[in-house]
């Protein structure tokens, strides 16, 4: 090999290479450096761990309560994450023993955000824990922690058709009336048909302002369908392929939110429509309930009682209980154990936690770990219903 | 009261590979990772049916076999274990400007192969291509023995037997390339690395371009097959069979000294944990005027380096999940690197600003190396500009998402105009990294995914030669990407683990350095 392939450089160069580096150090200020840039603002502010608010108003609805939130001051929040229309939040209860979260989407429009309030509606659910506990407990002037804004339910110009055709079912109008409202504002861009299913006539959420905004502004549109109630001016019977065929364009995507019933059965109607998957989105199931698609996992554990060994990373081993029919999550927090969770669907992983033995059983609808995740044995505990006796490590929070 | 030989602040690659080491070398160790999980930038996040990358496109000297290269063996050495697979060839450089192609050409992995295609496309530049071959030998036996005498070198020996060794720790890559007499076109080809050295051809050490591209070359290129976040776990889990703990969603908020030196942190949720040192994967500057809990300690000249040391790179990224094939959207190449012109300084001045005129795109295809990362029938691409200066300091929370997707719509207008892609019929998944999110997930100044930039006097060569020189505060020692091994999975990991021996002596010499 050649050796002198490099002599036309000085070899002295070496020698002041240190020299150099000292020399513009040394002449540099020493004052205390800056740390922290707009970028990292801006990361904090759109994206904080947790954000104290107070319930500052509450408007009742059919069977549901709309809840204004405004920043708790005293706690050290002084202003609200800015968020897309259709992203949700997740909120921190205490109940009795229990320690959870709930997901709700934020129903007001992203400009109030600006202005220090959210909204959020809850409906008071059938056999519903959280919600009834809401909405029994809540004053205005009650103080909670939220999460920051999360959720990928929103629209992208860069990949969703510019006309949506929304589907809703009860509550699940609520991120469609944020939408609205950022359509009418001129902070999205994009036309938007809300196909709204309720019961009755009665039942029917945020009628006026829905009225109003498609009255207001020519890119809204609502269409009512109640399936118990036949009524002159309401569509009738179930959100079918047919009806979401007469909006159905070449530049439509279909976003849909409601129950997971609701979901099935959409799935199957869009499925008819040859509808590719990109152009049809589901908001987060919320908490996902095992169904008839999961009756091998309920024949064989459905009413089994497993014991489960946590090892909280800061040292504690609790042993609870855990229902083959109910989520790790759900035994975590019926324990008092305070385990990390957001959109209790499986998608946001925030409640990732490591099977350290045992086995459960991930539902196909939900399965949305990452692929090293699945073969290194951590799983999300939202969406992972126990086999056996298990053992696992939770983030302590 | 707890108490740890060694608290690493921060799970990133740095943080990661020292607590991994230093729990192997028997010290009591405790990781503060403040999100959920470990990897920092070395992670991976899931959209619909397709799983992302964050940040990895590819590592150098991982090998195979009887190839397997210093990273590989540093793995095997600490028993943690990870599928990685190689990838065909080391990028596809396209210059194009108003539809004007004027370079298009594919660079092989391996010495022989890039020799023939050196002969057949620069015929001129046989004999200096293979000198460069040699500057490489020659910066692996010098890097050989100074990792053999570890900082403790005679200067006759380096005199007698390196002399090319300090000749080309000496210069700047484009130096070393006139140097050698390379033909400006042969030049401006070598230099389409540049966007992963963090600054152009004239201000990136010779040593460090070597180190990467013709490690590249010569050694080939690694991804793992289950996305970085595999590393990440994969170490994380060793070290804690190793013994070592770990506190996920907990931010270290204050280090606390006594006499002089470390002695333990304090938590987001106020505890306080004692350790005889500290290992920060948060930068320098974060450490000093935000965590420390007496300032008066810092040494002036660390302030003042810090001062005057500059950011590396800050990335946007589109990641993008494709609803048909890679052979139906056009794709055929693992890394393409677009350019406007082969000119990386002209793009380095450029890329201050969020969108100029000139650009360097990176548009990396994970199938073409492991074709199952994403289901059949479906692609996942991700493309990565960079930014020289601090191009996010005027964005307001209301704007952020628009801009984001601006940038985003022009760099795919562009993909698809140059390289005839069809992507926006395609587009299942979509999402969009800006400096904020890496300032998010990194928790970097700037949102800076490379340290600080390899500047002329703080590159490869300078950090290398004052490393163990310019101390800070008894029992604190930094890694990562803003350490004296500079940025990238190979100098972090490498960093992390030689850092890992420097705290053991620490620690076992009861707090001497
Ligand atoms: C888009 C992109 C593409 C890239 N491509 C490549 C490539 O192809 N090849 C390559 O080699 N490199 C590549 N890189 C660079 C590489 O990812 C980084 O250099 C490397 O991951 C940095 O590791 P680090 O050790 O500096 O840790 P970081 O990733 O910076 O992690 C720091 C960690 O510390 C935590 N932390 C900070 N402060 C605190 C605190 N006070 N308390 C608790 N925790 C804290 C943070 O949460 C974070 O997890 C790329 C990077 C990006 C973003």
């Amino acid at each position: 090999m050649k050796k002198d392939y490099l002599n036309s450089v000085p070899a002295e160069r070496f020698a002041a290479i240190i020299p150099n580096r000292r020399r513009v150090i040394e002449s540099a200020s020493a004052e205390m450096p800056q740390y922290e840039y707009n970028a990292n603002v801006l990361a904090r502010s759109l994206h904080p761990k947790v954000q104290h608010v107070i319930v500052k108003d509450i408007a009742e609805m059919p069977a549901a309560r709309l809840y204004t939130l405004v920043p708790d001051q005293e706690k050290e929040t002084e202003k609200l994450a800015y968020f897309q229309a259709g992203q949700y939040i997740s909120l921190d209860l205490q109940i009795g023993e229990s320690r959870l979260s709930r997901p709700y989407s934020l129903c007001s429009s992203p400009s109030l955000a600006l202005r220090g309030e959210y909204q959020i509606l809850v409906k008071t659910m059938n056999n519903g824990f959280a919600s009834a506990y809401i909405n029994e407990n809540f004053q205005i002037g009650t103080r909670i922690d939220i999460s920051g804004p999360s959720g990928f339910f929103y629209h992208e110009p860069l990949r969703d058709g510019s006309k949506v055709i929304g589907i809703a079912g009860g509550s699940g109008i609520a991120p469609f009336v944020s939408m609205a409202q950022a359509i009418a504002e001129g902070i999205a861009d994009f036309d938007l048909t809300i196909l709204y299913g309720s019961r009755t006539e009665e039942e029917i959420l945020f009628r006026k302002q829905l009225d109003d905004l498609a009255e207001k502004c020519e890119r809204i549109k609502v269409d009512y369908v109640l399936s118990d109630q036949q009524k002159e001016g309401f569509r009738f019977g179930f959100i079918s392929s047919e009806l979401i065929r007469e909006y159905l364009t070449d530049d439509s995507s279909v976003f849909v939110c409601g129950s997971q019933g609701m979901y099935d059965y959409i799935r199957q109607q869009t499925q008819q429509l040859d509808l590719p998957l990109r152009r049809v989105r589901f908001d987060a199931y919320g908490e996902y309930r095992l169904t008839g698609r999961d009756q091998k996992h309920l024949d064989r554990h459905g009413d089994q009682k497993y014991q489960l060994t946590v090892r909280t990373n800061d040292g504690f081993v609790h042993t609870i209980l855990a229902r083959g029919d109910e989520s790790i999550l759900v035994a975590l927090e019926r324990a008092g154990i305070k385990a990390p969770s957001r959109c209790r669907s499986g998608e946001c992983g925030w409640c990732r936690t490591r099977l350290l033995s045992g086995a459960v059983y991930t539902p196909q609808m939900t399965e949305r770990r990452r692929q090293y995740d699945k073969v290194a044995g951590y799983i999300h505990a939202c969406c992972s219903f126990p086999c056996s006796d298990c053992e696992i490590t939770v983030n302590c929070q | 009261m707890e108490k740890y030989d060694l608290i690493v602040i921060g799970a990133g690659n740095g943080g990661l590979m020292t607590a991994c080491r230093a729990s192997q070398l028997g010290l009591k160790v405790l990781v503060v990772e403040r999100h959920n999980l470990p990897g920092g930038a070395a992670s991976s996040f899931v959209r619909g049916r397709f799983e992302f990358d964050a940040s990895l496109h590819e590592i150098p000297d991982f090998g195979q076999g009887e190839h397997r290269g210093e990273l590989g063996r540093l793995f095997d050495e600490l028993g943690i274990k990870v599928e990685m697979v190689p990838i065909k060839d080391a990028f596809r450089y396209v210059v194009e400007k108003d539809g004007q192609r004027s370079l298009d050409v594919v660079f092989p992995h391996g010495r022989d192969k890039v020799m023939k295609l050196i002969e057949e496309i620069c015929p001129e530049d046989v004999e200096a291509m293979e000198n460069s071959f040699s500057a490489y030998g020659d910066m692996e036996r010098g890097l050989a023995y100074f990792g053999a005498c570890r900082g403790q070198i005679d200067p006759e020996v380096l005199r007698k037997e390196h002399p090319n060794f300090m000749r080309i720790m000496s210069l700047s890559a484009g130096e070393l390339f006139r140097a050698l007499g390379m033909s400006e076109k042969c030049q401006r080809i070598l230099s389409a690395y540049w966007p992963y050295q963090g600054t152009d051809i004239e201000t990136v050490d010779a040593s460090r371009y070597l180190m990467m591209v013709y490690g590249y070359f010569v050694n080939g290129a690694y991804v793992p097959k289950m996305r970085s976040h595999s590393l990440s776990t994969a170490i994380a889990d060793r070290a804690a069979q190793l013994g070592c703990r770990f506190l996920y969603d907990k931010e270290v908020t204050r280090i606390l000294t006594s006499q002089g030196r470390v002695c333990g942190v304090e938590l987001d949720d106020g505890r306080v944990i004692e350790t005889r040192a500290i290992a920060s994967n948060a930068f320098p500057e974060v450490v000093y005027a935000r965590l420390l809990d007496d300032r008066s300690l810092v040494p002036p000249f660390e302030l003042k380096k810090a001062n005057a040391r500059k950011y590396g790179f800050r990335a946007f990224s589109v990641y993008l999940g494709l609803d048909a094939p890679p052979e139906e959207i056009g794709i055929s190449d693992y890394t393409v690197f677009i350019s406007t012109t082969d000119d990386s300084r002209l793009i380095c001045e450029q890329s201050r600003t969020r969108f100029g005129r000139e650009y360097a795109l990176d548009v990396c295809c994970l199938n073409m190396a492991v074709p199952d990362c994403s289901p059949e029938g479906t692609t996942e691409i991700i493309l990565t500009i960079s930014y020289t200066d601090d191009a996010w300091a005027d964005v307001s929370e209301e704007d952020y998402v628009r801009i984001k997707r601006e940038i985003a719509d022009q760099l795919i207008d562009n993909l698809e105009k140059t390289m005839g892609y069809h992507i926006r019929e395609h587009i299942e998944e979509i999402e969009i990294a800006s400096p904020v999110t890496f300032a998010r997930y990194m928790y970097s100044p700037q949102g800076s995914i490379y340290g600080y930039a390899s500047l002329k006097w703080d590159g490869m060569s300078s950090r290398m030669l004052a490393s163990g020189m310019e101390q800070t505060i008894p029992g604190l020692f930094f890694v990562g990407g803003h350490g004296s091994s500079l940025s990238g999975y190979f100098p972090t990991y490498t960093g992390g683990n030689k850092a890992a021996f420097q705290i053991m002596g620490y620690v076992r010499g009861g707090g001497k350095r």
